[in-house]
Formats: C-alpha cells, structure tokens, sequence
C-alpha cells in the first residue's frame, strides 16, 4: 500500500496523486490538504474522529466532493483531518472517518477542488487522480 | 489580415481583435472573438483560454459570439476574461461561467481632500483601516448576522444595510442593479453556504483581492472626470473583493447539482466544469437565484466595508473625511439583459459591464458620460476608471476587461519575488503596504500579471469603453 502526491502550477494549484488504490488515493488527497494547509498556520490536537461521507456520480467527482467536505468542515466546524480511515468506498460513495485535529482560525489556503479537468485513471500500478484547486 | 500563432485557426480581423471561425472545431455553436494587441494575443495563446473559449462556444443557447477581453487568462472551465450571452428561450445557464466568487467586483470612493492635503496623515490611515476592516482568509464577527439577518441580506443585498445605518440611498443610487439583485432566493442558498459567509461581511478575503488608498495621478477625458467628480490630486479608495464563501458555496453545490444532472438533461460538455442548465429548467432558476442571493451577499460585503471605511476616514480626518461612492460593479455575474430586442442571459466571468450613455440601466447622474467602470491593475501598479460605451453594446455584449489579467502562477510569483523585498519596494516608493503575509503579497506581485496599461489601451481602442482617469496608489490593504 502506497500513495504520494504533488502539486503542479498552472494559473491555479492542480493536485496529481498517485495510488495504489482509489481509496489510497482518496486519503492521499485528505493529507495533501492537511499539508497545504499545515504549510499556512499551526493546527491544535483535539482528539476525537469524525465520519465523512459523500456521494457523487463517479469516483472524479467523488474526489472533488471528498476535498470540499474537508474544507467545509474546516472552515464551519473549525477541524482539519490529517489521519483517515476509510469505512466504505464505491464509484459513486466515499465514508471516512477522519480524526479531527483543531484548526481555530477556520481559514485554509484551499478555496474549493474544481471538475476542471478532474479525473480519476486506472493504470497498471494503481491510480492516478487529478483535481484542480481554486486558491 | 494575419494568421495567429496558436493550434486554432485565428485570423487578426482588426488591430485589436482576432477571431476564430465556427468551422474551427465541429461542436462549435458560434465564433470566438478575442480582443488582443499581438502582445497580449501571445500571451492569450499561451494558457488553455482559447481551448476553453472554445468550449464555452459549445454551450446550448449560445449566440452571436463568445467574447474573451484582453486580460483573459485559462480559469475553471469558462475562461477568466470571458463573455456569452445565452438565449432565455432555449439557452443553458453555467456555474462555471460566473465563477466561485460570485459578484467580485471593485468600488470607488473618492474624497473630496487631495494627497498634499493628508501629509503625514496618511501611514495613521492605511494603518487604521488595516485594522478594521479584516483580511486574509476567515471570518470577523463585527458584522455577524443571525438567520433572519442573514437571509435579508441575501434577499435585498445593499437594501438592508440601509436599514442598518450602513449604507444610504444615495449609495444605492449608484450601484450596479441598486445593490439587489432581483429574484434572489435565501431559501435556495444551502445552510453550508450560509454557515460560510455568516461572520464574513464587512470582510475583504484573500488571494487578489484587497482596499486600496490611491490618488487620481492623470486624467483622459476632462468632461467625463468631471461629470464623476475626479480631478487630479485626489484621493480615492478602491475596494475590490466578492461574495467570500457564501458564493464559493453556492458555487459548488450547484456545479455538483448540475454535473449529475448532465445526463438526464441530455446535454454533454467537453469540460464537466462547464455544468449547466437551461435557464427556464427548475435547476436552472434555482441556480439564478442562489446566484442573485450570492451576489447581493457581495454588494453588500462591499457595502460594508465601505462603511468601515468611511468610519475611519471620518474618525483620522474630521470634516475632511467624508467619501462618496462614485460607482460599484461587478466583473463576476450572470444577467438577463436585452439586445437587439432579445432577453440573452449574459455570463460574464472577469468581465465587467460597460454600459454607455444610452443604456437604460446607466445609472441617473452618468446617463451623460456611461457607466463607470474601474480597472484594478496588481498591487502597486496602476488602476483605471473608464467610461462604458454605447459601442460595447454590439461589440461584446456591453463588456469590457476586469483588471490586468494573471500571467504567472501563484508559486511562480513566489519563487520570483521575496515578499519583505516587494514590501520595501513599494513602501521606497512612498506606499504604505498592510498585508497579513509576505507570502500573500509575494503570490500577487505586478509581475505575476499582464501589463494593465496595455489591456486597458486595448480596450480603449476597441471602443468597449473609454479613459477617463488613472489612479496611482499610496496605500495598500491586502487580503
């Protein structure tokens, strides 16, 4: 089981993960974010685990839906997930449970994750997922 | 006529203009018109912005032309600089081409004191409205709303800050659409994108958007400086930031809505970013009005920020204080709006509308000069007021550019600039600079744009609208 992830820059931030499965990937996109925004300002350990769960039309717009769901929760609950498990994943559901650490200025250098360009190939070494994110 | 270097087939069809044929790509509705000088044009073809003004080209409804202005660059599926008009009677309405921060869009205040007149006033100033008027990503209580607050806001946008003190009529007066959006449904803003933007008024964001202290540095056009009371030497505010996360919100539910509803409205998009509906569909009505909520959400966060604004102006300079709003337009916005007598719904996405004398919707005190229209150009550079033309009208659906137009990446921008460096730079230059980081103002450093004053030459040239007056800045609030 393996996952990384990278940034490449175009006029705005396109996040290109690669994965040895989709649910791999799902939580690499999770990290990423923690990391865009652990780059930004501290983050407070407030325990506890949260369950995440979307449902979209197929496993692009499932990753874009994951990605917004963090950062709304970010910016209303004030909580970011660094950890994640995954409970359930389908073409079309994605469940998580993601432990919440405390993010009290409930800002994130994310805006939101775009269907521009968005999508999820699998290839013989696993997956490889792209979303493009408004800053 | 020259042909353009770039994969489509664009011919230059005038000094300022280049056009791409229907017959350029299969699904192609309608031909592309670009407004460029050969400079900027290689710009343009540099991005992804044509492929997507292609795309935009596809849309169901789409008519006459889809334009892209001078500062256009590749955005999320519809370009940023980009213009289309859709017929009501079968034409589609997209998320994607009015963008996440719906309603962005710039104010002008202007002062009737001049810079001589501020002196050494002017650090204590910059200072103090770095202070009360919050910036940077989040949120600031000082305007919260509760529930009912809030869905006033988003029904009535500017109209209910009068009724909080905030605003006057004399503001509304002179604000695109009166500040209110008609149709606007708070019922159809989702609780998320409530929860987002409830402790964001009065708040200027991030990224590019930010309060600028400037001075009228050269006028153009006397009669029509004139007619918006701007006269050399004197200080204006220049406010530009959006709907903060309410629009981003109501953005991307209803992009998702509409992306699972592609199949069953039988519409297929070569970008899915481009999600759409047509406009009299339930889906599309309710994407209007969540986007008219969403944009009176943006008026009045403008609105607020004005009064903000004008409190410490008042409480800095006493009597001198005082600040008239000369005009506040949008550059992110869909509309419905009549030409040649058809109701075409107009999605402009970094544009801005540029309404001459004739237009109907010109407010009262410029039916003589057109509409104003302000250009920001990036931090420390130059910004523009001009005047919209009746010309606008057939030439690009009343349209005209937005601002410089981002011609580097955000991390190039920071890789190329140190930003204490550009802070010292611009303070040497007599600005006085407030921003939350050195990273963010790195991130919008001038050269990460287009030249300002080349785009808006262009688009002076082309006759969408014209110069009336350049503003210098001397202070600088970054979100």
């Amino acid at each position: 089981m393996s996952a990384s992830h990278r940034f490449e820059e175009s006029d705005e931030l396109r996040l290109v993960i690669r994965a040895d499965s989709f649910p791999e990937a799902a939580v690499e996109a999770g990290r990423a974010l923690a990391e865009m925004a652990g780059a930004a300002a501290p983050v407070e350990e407030s325990g506890g685990w949260a369950e995440v769960s979307v449902e979209a039309a197929d496993r692009a717009a499932l990753l874009v839906d994951w990605i917004n769901e963090l950062i709304f929760r970010a910016e209303s609950e004030g909580w970011l997930g660094t950890d994640f498990e995954v409970v359930e994943c389908s073409p079309t559901r994605l469940r998580v449970r993601a432990r919440r650490l405390g993010w009290p200025s409930r800002s994130l250098p994310v805006k939101a994750a775009t269907l521009d360009r968005a999508r999820v190939v699998d290839d013989p070494g696993g997956v490889t997922a792209e979303v493009t994110l408004d800053l | 006529m020259t042909q353009a270097r770039t994969e489509f087939p664009a011919t230059r069809i005038g000094p300022w203009l280049y056009e791409i044929p229907k017959s350029a790509r299969s699904d192609m509705r309608v031909p592309a018109r670009i407004y460029a000088d050969a400079q900027l044009w290689q710009k343009i073809a540099g991005d992804r912005s044509l492929e997507q003004l292609i795309n935009v080209a596809t849309l169901p409804g789409v008519t006459g032309y889809v334009f892209a202005m001078p500062d256009v660059h590749e955005g999320y599926g519809f370009p940023v600089g980009g213009v289309a008009a859709m017929r009501v009677g079968d034409g589609v309405v997209s998320p994607g081409g009015v963008g996440y921060d719906i309603n962005c869009g710039v104010r002008l205040l202007v002062s009737g004191l001049g810079l001589p007149g501020l002196g050494s006033r002017l650090e204590p100033l910059v200072h103090e409205l770095s202070r009360s008027i919050p910036s940077g990503p989040g949120r600031s209580p000082r305007y919260g709303l509760d529930g009912p607050g809030l869905d006033r806001v988003l029904a009535t946008g500017c109209r209910e800050l009068v009724a909080r003190g905030l605003a006057t009529e004399a503001d509304l007066e002179v604000t695109e659409a009166g500040g209110c959006l008609p149709g606007a449904d708070p019922t159809l803003v989702s609780q998320r994108a409530k929860d987002r933007g409830r402790d964001q008024l009065g708040t200027i964001g991030s990224g590019n958007h930010f309060v600028e202290v400037q001075v009228v540095d050269q006028i153009f056009d006397p009669a029509i400086a004139a007619a918006y009371g701007l006269r050399p030497g004197r200080l204006t505010v220049l406010i530009h930031t959006g709907s903060r996360g309410l629009g981003h919100q109501v953005c991307t539910d209803h992009v998702r809505e509409l992306d699972q509803a592609m199949p069953r409205l039988g519409i297929h998009l070569p970008d899915r970013q481009l999600a759409c509906a047509p406009i009299d569909s339930p889906e599309g009505k309710r994407y209007l009005a969540a986007m008219a909520a969403a944009a009176n959400f943006a008026w009045a966060n403008r609105q607020a920020i004005t009064h903000s604004v004008r409190e410490v102006f008042r409480r800095e300079l006493g009597a001198e204080g005082g600040l008239r709003l000369l005009y506040d337009v949008a550059h992110n916005i869909a509309k419905l709006e009549r030409y040649g007598g058809e109701l075409l719904c107009i999605h402009r996405k970094g544009a801005t509308r540029a309404f001459g004398p004739a237009a109907e919707e010109t407010p009262e005190p410029y039916r003589a000069a057109g509409q104003p229209v302000f250009i920001p150009g990036s931090m420390g550079t130059a910004s523009y007021v001009l005047a919209g033309a009746d010309e606008s009208a057939s030439r690009s659906f009343g349209s005209c550019c937005h601002g410089a137009g981002r011609a580097m990446s955000r991390g190039a921008a920071k890789r190329a600039v140190s930003g204490a460096q550009l802070r010292r730079e611009l303070e040497s230059r007599g600005i006085v600079v407030r921003s939350p980081s050195n990273v963010g103002l790195a991130e919008e450093a001038p050269l990460a744009y287009k030249d300002v004053d080349r785009v808006v030459e262009v688009v002076h040239a082309a006759g969408l609208a014209r110069k009336v007056a350049r503003l210098l800045p001397v202070g600088v609030i970054k979100g």
